[in-house]
């Protein structure tokens, strides 16, 4: 095999990994004994429980109504508490912790409806809320 | 003849692609150097997320902690593959055991209200140095401990099944209440009285099935958040005149009577609460299976905390001499969050906070600062800016959301790592602390 083709097939495959296995449309997280699976909307910006997910629907799970209302101002960030975790309990959601496979923890928010979002999706999304508002 | 992909040949293209998109040259003055990879005392431990509760320097301590039991191995840890929790350390650095007390952290500027050395309510070395002292409970003992059993669920759904009954009821109330047309003496404030009692029970119903309905955590974390870290930051600092010695029973006398009630009551459910939580975990899951049982005594290492001053090549060449030396552990960085922030967030701050962004780019002195505790585990070349950057462990998770994104500062999705210009962290930290063993014990 020329020296041509090893470029051009390492290439390829460069191209193929994120394309065939790597982009994750799911994450699967574990709250002590429960398995739940996350579905990664609006090109990956929010990872919200699969009972949010409604195609060809208006959402109306409280996870992706409630974000309406997030915003960052005033928020109290001293002592480094994740700021998506905080903004949740505003919103009226409870902050859970769940596992990945590795055994990471990642911060999500509740909501009595038992729909979850990821708190940095709620952070990203309190940050175009607040642009939005101001104009910008 | 066709070329066919094997699986065999993956491997080897996958090796290939990857050393084709390697650095060619590593700076001479920035060698990469990674804890968290092969062979370094961070590979392989997870990345935390805080979630709501400031306790990022019970994190790094107890991340440290275990960075150090791996680093010197001891025949006598027989706990070197679990975890520490940093809420158990938290827990360990807020109570003073002894006496029974809260044991507030060395806050010699509390009355300026200046916490130069304090991130809420503790901070890296003094929690570090409890755990060297009296071992730690692993996060997964507690995440079980903490797990409802089934009869606490049976409870919580009798409770349930009750307040949807109310719930039947006083709306049964609240229609005749309305119907009547001739009101009634009191009419209106019957009427917003029985409301207000709704909304009481549908509140009720709602917590009772998040609890039953809720995975796990949720339960874990509703103890954790009665370690209520603000109120005890304010009851050692904002409410004592002395809080180095007793910060609870400050100057009662000069305070007025209703507070000096209420912080009584809130000192006696402040220790209640931490003493009840530690004393039922050590009495069972973190005596059993769950104790990280490694004090090693008279030669447990030593925090040295820094502050940062303008000599920032004498800290950085120190930073790195931790990081670089055998048995390499991470250093403890207490700095602004605001550092690492992502832009859109600055840039909202800005338009609806009225913010200025410091033009010097130290946010040491800024309101939003956000003093955070984190840990460098690592540096290496930061291709954009051609500057050596620190590799900072956070505890956010390791999803990058929250995170910086842009030259100076991004963040690697997978361990939510920080990756830095140095210069640009020095700046902005307040300061390190390193952890280094008893000259006798070395």
């Amino acid at each position: 095999m020329s020296g041509r083709n090893l470029i051009l097939i390492s290439s390829l495959v460069s191209i193929l990994i994120p394309v065939m296995g790597l982009a994750a449309l799911s994450e699967t997280y574990l709250f002590n004994k429960t398995q739940i699976t996350f579905a990664a909307e609006q090109d990956g910006k929010l990872l919200v429980s699969q009972n949010c997910v409604q195609k060809d629907k208006q959402p109306k799970c409280e996870a992706l109504l409630k974000l309406a209302r997030a915003s960052t101002s005033g928020l109290s960030l001293e002592g480094g508490a994740n700021p998506g975790a905080l903004i949740c309990s505003r919103i009226g959601g409870k902050v859970v912790i769940g596992q990945d496979a590795k055994a990471n923890e990642r911060a999500f928010c509740r909501f009595p409806d038992s729909s979850m979002i990821a708190a940095d999706s709620i952070l990203t999304q309190a940050i175009q809320n607040d642009l939005k508002d101001a104009g910008k | 003849m066709g070329f066919h992909l094997l699986p065999s040949h993956l491997g080897f293209f996958i090796s290939l692609v990857l050393l084709l998109h390697a650095p060619v040259a590593q700076a001479e003055d920035c060698p990469t150097l990674r804890l968290d990879q092969k062979g370094g005392s961070m590979d392989g431990v997870p990345t935390r997320d805080q979630g709501d509760l400031g306790i990022c320097y019970a994190v790094v301590a107890s991340q440290i902690y275990d960075s150090w039991r791996r680093a010197n191995p001891s025949p006598a840890d027989a706990s070197i593959g679990r975890f520490s929790s940093p809420l158990y350390a938290s827990v360990q650095s807020a109570l003073d055991e002894k006496s029974n007390k809260l044991r507030c952290p060395d806050v010699k500027d509390a009355k300026k209200n200046t916490y130069d050395i304090l991130i809420e309510i503790g901070h890296t070395c003094q929690t570090l140095e409890q755990m060297f002292g009296q071992g730690a409970c692993s996060e997964e003992a507690l995440q079980k401990a903490l797990w409802p059993s089934d009869n606490k669920n049976k409870l919580v759904r009798e409770r349930l099944d009750a307040a949807k009954k109310t719930l039947a009821l006083d709306r049964n109330s609240l229609e005749r209440l309305r119907a009547k047309k001739k009101k009634l003496p009191q009419h209106d404030t019957m009427v917003s009285g029985m409301e207000e009692s709704l909304r009481n029970t549908e509140e009720l119903i709602a917590e009772l099935q998040l609890r039953l309905d809720a995975p796990g955590a949720t339960s874990v974390n509703m103890v954790r958040k009665l370690y209520n870290d603000k109120l005890l930051l304010e009851l050692c600092t904002k409410w004592s005149s002395n809080p180095t010695e007793d910060c609870l029973l400050g100057e009662l006398g000069a305070e007025p009577k209703p507070i000096v009630n209420m912080k009584d009551q809130v000192k006696t459910l402040a220790v209640n609460t931490l003493s009840d939580f530690k004393s039922k975990l050590d009495s069972s899951i973190c005596k059993q299976g769950g104790k990280v049982q490694f004090a090693p005594g008279k030669c447990a290492p030593s925090c040295q905390p820094s502050q940062v001053d303008g000599k920032a090549d004498s800290h950085m060449n120190r930073i790195r001499e931790q990081i670089s030396k055998p048995g390499n552990l991470p250093v403890a960085l207490d700095i602004c969050s605001a550092a690492f922030r992502p832009d859109g967030l600055i840039q909202a701050w800005q338009a609806k906070d009225k913010i200025t962004v410091p033009a010097n780019g130290s946010w040491l002195n800024h309101p939003k600062c956000g003093l955070h505790a984190v840990m460098i585990i690592g540096q290496q070349k930061n291709p954009v800016t051609n500057k050596c950057q620190l590799v900072l462990r956070n505890s956010w998770g390791p999803a990058c959301g929250g995170s910086c994104n842009n030259k100076r500062c991004s963040c690697e999705p997978g361990s939510g790592n920080i990756l830095i210009d140095a210069d640009f962290a020095l700046t902005n930290t307040r300061r390190y602390s390193v952890i280094s063993d008893k000259k006798e014990c070395k």
